[in-house]
């Protein structure tokens, strides 16, 4: 390797051998415009760092911001010592330095990490396979479901410029919306017991019309290709073969017209290998007067499981 | 002993130049417990030298340099000698630092704004990242993608982040 641009990302990935580290060297040396860029480079990396913990900090704040008790709290490698001067109490009189360190409080790192879920608010464009589960991890898919604009006549996101359209279906048929999620790469480093707690939003459109909206969780000792093969044209096969599952269902009223938020709690045992996570949403009654549903926001959050949950549905 | 007053004057100047020495220290350590360490030293040895301090020359320059000496020890007690850049390149480096570092500031807003507009797989690979310090490897290992593929991909996030970053200072008249 002997590109600079490529040295320079090695470094800042911190995967550069002693030979390419000499040759980065030999290239800082030859012109000082080269430092110039290589310390552009080093200190938008930090910058960059700063961001990615800000953004985590407020993602955290804003799950459970409706939440009345400090469960979570993410890890804060970087913030802890971004801020040191305030831990350096200068003894005036004494002249002495003492440094106060910023603890963990009490509480594990991993608690508040969301767990990666591929396009959780539905914000990339993508047609989705019309069958209930695809054998693979990373994918949603469901009958008459679709990722559509926000936005008149349809209503406004919740968040971003897309949201996940259900139905219409059929008379008899619900909607639904799948995903299945590899556990085994995502764990948090915790031998102890372990959950989820997952939320999405949906937008009570025509709460008049006895329409609800559900969330589904469940984990599961097999892989992705395995737990598609349970899924008949019900869930019920599906819960059959879950270790843990977990359903609520929201029934909106009139006077709870907009975006709304289903929450559900899953225990995730130490052999569960995937999750399906399921969005569901039926207006019953005839087929003329079925509508179209949407949801959103799909998070899913590591906690302890003896924790409360700090989000009830509305 | 410095006077009450100067210890004063050395809280406002390091509060000021703190960001800019911790970015710095973590550059060039690249270990988040050990950059600690080395900036709790540099913080130290910046305030016993305080007194020597020319306050015609800018703070966070001199800090800097404090901070370029404890760096280079750092690498060269724990067997890394071999890792740190020439005296002449770490003093470039250095330089720059002190330079560029007021502009920080102002593209973080424009950045957090560019993060919002990456997508969905790409704001998670910055998460794990820079916010969990996962390498490229175990980003790899959960896509189930090849470490050199993930380090290219990240590449081009940084690439696509900072022309964004970019744009939107430019626009607000900023350096970039």
């Amino acid at each position: 390797m002997n590109d600079p641009q490529e040295l320079i990302s090695a470094h800042l990935d911190g995967s550069l051998t002693e030979e390419e580290h000499a040759t980065l060297n030999a290239w800082l040396a030859a012109d000082p415009a080269n430092v110039k860029e290589f310390t552009g480079a080093l200190m938008f990396d930090q910058e960059v760092r700063a961001a990615a913990h800000a953004q985590a900090e407020r993602q955290a704040a804003e799950t459970f911001s409706s939440g009345s008790t400090p469960v979570l709290r993410m890890s804060r490698h970087w913030l802890e010592w971004r801020p040191l001067v305030a831990g350096l109490v200068i003894g005036l009189g004494s002249a002495t330095v003492v440094w106060a360190v910023t603890t963990q409080g009490g509480f594990p790192s991993w608690q508040g990490m969301r767990l990666w879920l591929a396009n959780a608010g539905f914000e990339e464009a993508q047609d989705l396979p019309q069958v209930h589960l695809v054998p693979e991890a990373g994918q949603w898919s469901g009958i008459t479901t679709e990722i559509v604009e926000g936005g008149p006549p349809r209503p406004l996101t919740l968040e971003g410029g897309r949201m996940m359209k259900l139905g219409p279906a059929p008379m008899g048929k619900g909607y639904f919306a799948n995903l299945i999620v590899d556990l085994e790469a995502q764990r948090p480093p915790h031998e102890g017991p372990l959950a989820l707690q997952i939320s999405a939003a949906y937008h009570a459109s025509v709460p008049d019309q006895d329409e609800h909206y559900s969330l589904y969780g469940a984990t599961f000792a097999e892989g992705a290709a395995g737990v598609a093969s349970h899924w008949t044209d019900m869930r019920q096969e599906l819960q059959d073969h879950a270790l843990t599952s977990v359903h609520r269902a929201a029934f909106p009223t009139a006077e709870q017209p907009g975006w709304h938020h289903v929450v559900v709690t899953l225990e995730v045992p130490a052999s569960a290998r995937s999750l399906i996570i399921s969005l569901g949403s039926n207006t019953p009654g005839p087929a003329e007067g079925r509508t179209d549903h949407y949801m959103d926001d799909v998070r899913a959050v590591w906690i302890q499981p003896a924790m409360p949950a700090t989000l009830n549905t509305p | 002993m410095l006077s009450e007053k100067d210890q004063e004057r050395f809280m406002r100047l390091w509060t000021d130049a703190q960001p800019a020495v911790g970015n710095y220290v973590h550059a060039l350590v690249r270990d988040h417990a050990a950059a600690k360490d080395v900036l709790q030293e540099t913080a130290l040895v910046v305030f016993r030298k305080f007194g020597e301090y020319d306050g015609e020359r800018p703070f966070v320059a001199w800090a800097l340099g404090m901070a370029k000496f404890q760096v280079m020890g750092w690498h060269r007690d724990h067997g890394r000698s071999r890792l740190v850049f020439d005296e002449a390149v770490m003093d470039g480096i250095t330089a720059q630092w002190a330079e560029l570092a007021p502009e920080v500031s102002d593209r973080e807003a424009a950045l957090q704004a560019c993060m919002e507009k990456l997508t969905v797989r790409a704001r998670q690979m910055v998460r794990w990242r820079y916010f969990e310090d996962q390498t490229a490897e175990e980003i790899g290992t959960r896509l189930q993608t090849p470490g050199p593929t993930v380090r290219v991909t990240l590449q081009r996030i940084r690439e696509q982040l900072r022309s964004c970053v970019k744009r939107a200072t430019q626009m607000q008249g900023t350096p970039a």
